[in-house]
């Protein structure tokens, strides 16, 4: 579980949540030294523990910016919709709207 | 002892423990690098209930497409090990997840390079059954 | 191979692989801002050509390739 480690739940919402980043997180002491950078995988950690849910696959995963810590988290912005029982599409935001990753995830 | 073996992966990648997931470089032939990693909870941040999750199996991955563009950097072309971002990973299936002490032994080839942006076919296989697959995508940071 | 040849390997590389929406494909659709082929699409593009069209694109070649039709005349005459 990455909660409480590298994030804070700020909302929720059905289909939605925003988390706030913990800029002190161990994580990026070691990811990394001296260039703190959210790894992609927590990206996808976050949202299945968002949704609750677990990872069987991934048909498409893109990661299209690089989401850096900083003083004020900063705060994401995750939505997600289902395709059918076991098929997510994720969208990951910045506050002002720039998309950060786009996720079609197999889930259980 | 294979000349690999010897090289410290932490001249290979930038990434420290807890957030590591290589531990030695076992071979590079032809573009194709095979990189053997063994998930223990005491070490490795990404683990639930005893096993690597698959949020932990793709970083490993990732990582291994880290080691071998790494060596490429370092021993091939003489240049620093610069730091990776992971940009797309697709077809990621798998059939079950590692355990902790259970040795991964995944090799990564180069399908594909275009300026900073390496394409890789990963295979993870453990005591030489197939276990994962992927086709990622990662960039290097310009300076 | 002719033109029409190629606009057809095109689209299904652009369907099935890209999963880019078939309402969008157009001859003269932008490759960036309307298929959205950036950066890391662009290695797919690669890909695609050499083992469809037998030919290794460089990066440079994608600085005059605006639209669909630009890419697939350029396939045409690196394959005739």
């Amino acid at each position: 579980m990455l909660e409480g480690i590298l994030y804070r739940v700020v909302s929720r919402a059905d289909n939605a949540a925003t988390v706030c980043l913990l800029p002190e997180s161990s994580i990026y002491k070691a990811h990394f030294p001296a260039y703190p950078v959210t790894p992609g995988v927590t990206l996808v950690q976050m949202a299945l523990e968002l949704m609750g849910r677990k990872l069987t696959g991934a048909r498409d995963i893109k990661f299209i910016v690089p989401v850096q810590p900083a003083a004020d988290g900063p705060e994401l912005r995750y939505s997600w919709s289902y395709k059918d029982d076991t098929t997510a599409d994720v969208m990951l935001c910045l506050a002002d709207g720039t998309l950060c990753a786009k996720m079609t995830l197999s889930v259980q | 002892m294979n000349p690999f073996c010897s090289i410290p992966v932490c001249d290979l990648l930038p990434q420290q423990p807890p957030f590591r997931f290589v531990d030695v470089l076992e071979d590079y032939t032809d573009g194709a690098a095979r990189i053997r990693f063994t998930p223990d909870e005491g070490k490795n941040l990404l683990m639930e209930d005893g096993c690597l999750s698959a949020v932990g199996l793709m970083e490993h991955m990732a990582q291994c497409s880290a080691v071998r563009s790494g060596y490429v950097n370092r021993f091939v072309l003489n240049l620093p090990v610069k730091i990776g971002y992971i940009g797309q990973f697709r077809k990621l299936r798998f059939t079950r997840l590692p355990k902790a002490g259970e040795t991964l032994e995944t090799t990564v080839f180069l399908r594909e390079q275009v300026n900073n942006i390496s394409l890789v076919d990963a295979e993870v296989r453990i005591g030489g059954e197939l276990i994962a697959t992927a086709s990622l995508k990662s960039a290097l940071k310009e300076d | 191979m002719n033109i029409d040849e190629i606009y057809e390997k095109v689209n299904e590389f652009l369907i099935e692989d890209l999963e880019i929406d078939e309402s969008k494909i157009s001859g003269d659709a932008r490759l960036k801002e309307d298929l959205g082929i950036d950066s890391l699409e662009v290695v797919d593009v690669v890909v695609l050509v050499e083992e469809q069209f037998n030919f290794k694109m460089k990066p440079e070649d994608f600085k005059n390739l605006i639209t669909l039709d630009d890419f697939c005349k350029f396939i045409e005459a690196q394959v005739a």
